[in-house]
């Protein structure tokens, strides 16, 4: 075997190999290059498909499927929770002498398990590659000023003391306050995981409003349609690992939410019936039994047409909705305008697999439907979530095994308005908040009820500041959002920008919006901080301790920026001492102290109850599901859900289409980053260096394009540049192009901030039209 | 040879990629680079369906290893059914990268060391390897070798697997390795 030295061309992909000795595999010889013996090696493997998919459960024991290791014990190794995304998985960090070693997920199961919220020690790519962002070359390590006498962008920076920038922030913020009233200031947020309240806080004490850049596309409008509906957040909570059959719909939990794929591959192994909707064949789609490959943006007319076959053919759950819901007779005659054949043609899915699906769902129960911000991103939010909601409540699906449940929140004994003292608002206040009019349920009073705490729209801001009407905002108070490459139709969010008079950027990274701002302040990640959660994306039913595990630079919490800048700004009634008191504080949010979280390790955990309506009734206005609802009447919305179709698209701007014949959507997540986070990080971004433009060979062939070719698509706002993923797992009309890339490569460029869903507010990115040229133009 | 076996389930993988990463970071192996690698296969037309598999190549640790053999250096190492490479005797020159049969050991540019899985050969008594630890989709599995039938782990002459793939959708071809 030694030594053997020559030239030869591999036998498959003809490229050369050096060295080589011979492929054998079942005694056939073969001269391939390394990565092409690992495909035939693959193709040789995989055998034929059987009928039905076997369960293995004979061959392995079940318990090896939770191999689960001792924790290791010892002073070094801290617990916290993991925030690299929203689900808070528990973590155990090795910290030597203040220096970060290992980085593991907390292999301990929670006591009362409610497997569908514990990560059983696992971490996912973000979470283990923090170590990389923590001592990553680029971080901040101090506050800094743009150099006196220089131009925005120039990128000369000098460095400040915490104590002379919070004294420039501050007075700045006053100063405005005092001069043109508060809301010339703007504050803005990104998805501050892990401090929600504390900024929602901090704005509802100053007395200003925030902008939440991405809660009207992500979050609210799910939020408020299962609070209208259930008067909860069912739809949130899918019991998975208990369902017979999940529905997941437009989402894919391995690249976002890994907790659920994992649960939905622990039912589906044991055989559970799986049914995604997805324009594009996503990892989830391909474990699918039924895969609906949805027109981008047609969610609620394919809801609706579920709807209606499982009431056409009497499938509904009839006591639940005897004794539990009001308006079934008016959902019916609603419902009654979507038959298949019509939602056929509209969705482009086949009226055969919506009916079989529709009866899964509705027969092959306890079933779980499983949904994210796809759902959000369209023309009718409201209406798209709604219509998902009222599925679960017609199957009777509702806070049962199996189906979609209600959290148990872990002892919260404080309220909303006490926690981000949105009691603090008056009725003057809503009225200055720009979107106030259109969308009250994202801006007006309404979103007391539904939502959190009133936020701005983001569309609607930008134009004020474009056309400083009716009011002017001069100052911008930014934290951990880069809204230049995240908010839809970059290019006209910069020029809004470009009006400010000063502009403050907190981050970890100087960042295209750090770079416009006149003071940056340096923030720690979530190794950093300390806060105690339970928050329904974290856990259905514990609480869990995130602890300080290291600092870096001179880089400060989010938590204690927020609080120093307060106290500066004369709002100590409502802020804390110092981070410990706030830790202490968040934990009696719980009623809990905080000695006994940590006496418990970490975590505390509740049993999960079900039906628990059947004690206390529904929190709607009648008591029950309000498969109608008078409240959305009152406010001028349709009290039932409905279908409109994307403003731009072949059906409803046909001159459009035919200078932009493709269907954009700018989903399709990476497991690599977190919108635009984790982007500076080496190995992820050698892993996923473009963003990729998912495309049918048919469509690529029209252009010319092979798999790896460079493409710009092109809309009526901007153009993006991307590198072509071709694949049969798409529409021939559709093109998909996820988002997060900087500068040319951000598909942001090319998405539309306006034809707001209705009430809400939320941007259309799902259903957008694009030109492709071959080659980056 | 006692101790436990990893069995790849190819049908539960997701691609989520945290094996890859979490084997490169707790390996010290440079960006680029990883012992293990998902390979996708497909999505192409099987029975009327669009099929997609992701499958999760590691080091089979053969019976007769060809990289023992191909090694001048002697730095790859057969121990207690485990295959290793000894990094500090590694030399860079590729040999082994070129013999493996199945394409299956890696070479780290940065670092000019090849690298390919050993399964973590040691820590397996307090804790599966790394990938196993961090698999969200249930595709690698850690088994004590005495919990599996003879039929699964064993070759024809009566050596026992350390890697074995399973399918739950496929039949799965057995080979020799």
């Amino acid at each position: 075997m030694q030594g053997e030295e020559r030239r030869s061309r591999c036998a498959i992909c003809k490229g050369t190999i050096i060295r080589t000795n011979r492929c054998l595999l079942r005694g056939e010889v073969k001269d391939l290059c390394p990565d092409c013996r690992k495909k035939f090696f693959v193709e040789r493997l995989a055998g034929p498909l059987r009928e039905d998919r076997v369960i293995l459960d004979r061959i392995i024991p079940l318990e090896c499927e939770e191999y689960v290791w001792r924790r290791p014990e010892g002073r070094e190794w801290i617990k916290t929770t993991c925030f690299g995304c929203n689900q808070g998985c528990d973590a155990i960090v090795k910290v030597v002498q203040g220096e970060i070693k290992e980085i593991h997920g907390d292999p301990r199961l929670l006591e009362d398990p409610n497997p569908i919220m514990s990560n059983g020690g696992r971490l996912c790519v973000k979470g283990l590659s923090e170590i990389d962002r923590f001592y990553h070359k680029d971080r901040l390590t101090h506050p800094l000023r743009r150099k006196p006498g220089t131009e925005r962008g120039e990128g000369k920076w000098e460095r400040l003391s915490w104590d002379d920038a919070l004294d420039i922030v501050s007075g700045k913020i006053k100063e405005y306050a005092l001069k043109y009233g508060k809301e010339s200031i703007l504050f803005s947020s990104g998805t501050n995981r892990g401090w929600p309240e504390l900024f929602d806080r901090f704005v509802n004490a100053f007395g200003s409003f925030r902008i939440g850049p991405g809660l009207a596309q992500c979050f609210l409008p799910r939020l408020t349609a299962g609070k209208i509906t259930f008067g909860g957040v069912a739809m949130e909570c899918p019991d998975i690992e208990r369902s017979r059959t999940i529905l997941v719909w437009g989402v894919n939990p391995p690249a976002t939410w890994p907790k659920k794929a994992r649960s939905i591959m622990k039912a589906w192994a044991r055989g559970a019936k799986l049914i995604v909707v997805d324009p594009c064949l996503s990892e989830t789609a391909s474990k699918a039994d039924l895969w609906l490959k949805i027109r981008p943006g047609t969610d609620s007319a394919l809801a609706l047409g579920m709807i209606n076959v499982i009431i056409e053919e009497g499938l509904w759950d009839k006591e639940f909705v005897e004794n539990w819901c009001v308006g079934f007779e008016q959902l019916k005659a609603r419902a009654a305008d979507y038959p298949l054949d019509k939602v056929s043609r509209i969705t482009w899915v086949p009226a055969d697999k919506i009916r079989e699906a529709a009866i899964a769902y509705a027969v092959n129960t306890p079933s779980s439907l499983v949904e994210c911000l796809a759902i959000e991103q369209n023309a009718d939010t409201i209406s798209t979530c709604r219509a998902l909601a009222i599925l679960i409540a017609l199957t009777g699906n509702v806070d049962r095994p199996g189906g979609n449940v209600f959290p148990v929140q872990c002892g919260i004994v404080k309220t909303p308005e006490d926690v981000r003292l949105s009691r603090l608002f008056g009725e003057e206040d809503y009225k200055k908040i720009p979107g106030n009019k259109e969308y009250p349920l994202l801006s007006g009073e309404e979103s007391f009820k539904y939502g959190l705490t009133p936020v701005a729209h983001n569309a609607s801001v930008w134009n004020v500041l474009l056309e400083g009407k009716p009011f002017k905002i001069r100052m911008l108070y930014n934290q951990g959002s880069n809204i230049l490459r995240s908010q839809p139709n970059t290019n006209k969010v910069r020029k809004a920008i470009s009006n400010l008079e000063f502009i403050v950027d907190v981050d970890h990274f100087l960042t295209e919006t750090g770079m416009l701002a006149d003071v940056v302040l340096p923030a720690g990640t979530w190794l950093e901080r300390a806060s105690v959660h339970q928050d329904l994306q974290v856990s259905y039913n514990s609480v869990h301790l995130q602890e300080k595990v290291a600092s870096f630079g001179e880089a400060w919490s989010d938590v204690r920026i927020i609080n120093e800048l307060a106290k500066r700004l004369g709002l100590s009634e409502y802020f804390f001492s110092d981070e410990e008191e706030f830790l202490h504080w968040k934990a009696g949010v719980h009623g809990l102290s905080l000695d006994d979280i940590r006496k418990n390790g970490g975590i505390i955990t509740k049993p999960m109850g079900y039906f628990k309506f059947k004690k206390t009734g529904f929190n709607t206005p009648s008591g029950k599901v309000e498969l109608y609802s008078r409240a959305l009447e009152e406010i001028g919305l349709d009290p039932l859900p409905g279908y409109r179709e994307p403003a731009e698209s072949p059906l409803s701007s046909p001159e459009l289409a035919k200078e932009y014949p493709y269907i954009l959507t700018t989903g399709g997540r990476s497991p690599l980053f977190r919108h635009t986070e984790l982007r500076q990080i080496e190995r992820l971004v050698k892993k996923l260096p473009y963003p990729p433009a998912v495309m049918h060979p048919d469509l690529a062939a029209r252009h010319g394009i092979s798999n790896g070719d460079k493409v710009t698509a092109v809309s009526l706002r901007g153009k993006v540049h991307a590198v072509a993923e071709v694949t049969p797992g798409i529409d021939p009309r559709v093109i998909q192009i996820p988002h997060g890339w900087a500068g040319e490569m951000n598909v942001n460029n090319l998405t539309s901030d306006t034809n707001c869903a209705p009430g809400i507010g939320s941007a259309q990115l799902r259903g957008l039209l694009c030109k492709l040229i071959k080659g980056w133009v | 040879m006692s101790g436990n076996c990893l069995v790849i389930n190819i049908d539960r993988c997701i691609n989520c990629l945290s094996c890859e990463i979490a084997c490169q970071i707790n390996h010290n192996i440079s960006p680029g680079t990883s012992r293990l690698q998902i390979l996708k296969r497909g999505p192409a037309e099987e029975g009327g369906k669009l099929i997609l598999d992701y499958v999760p190549l590691v080091c089979l640790q053969c019976k007769d290893s060809y990289c023992v053999d191909s090694c001048r250096h002697n730095a790859i190492v057969k121990e207690n059914g485990y295959v290793y490479i000894d990094s500090k005797a590694c030399r860079g020159c590729r040999e082994c990268v070129y013999s493996c049969p199945y394409g299956l050991i890696f070479y780290d540019e940065a670092r000019k060391k090849a690298e390919k899985c050993d399964l973590c050969r040691g820590i397996e008594d307090k804790r599966p390897p790394y990938c196993v630890a961090n698999c969200w989709g249930g595709a690698l599995m850690w088994v004590p070798l005495a919990k599996l039938s003879e039929t699964l782990v064993c070759r024809d002459d009566g050596t026992k697997k350390r890697v074995v793939y399973l399918s739950q959708r496929r039949i799965i071809n057995e080979l020799d390795y």
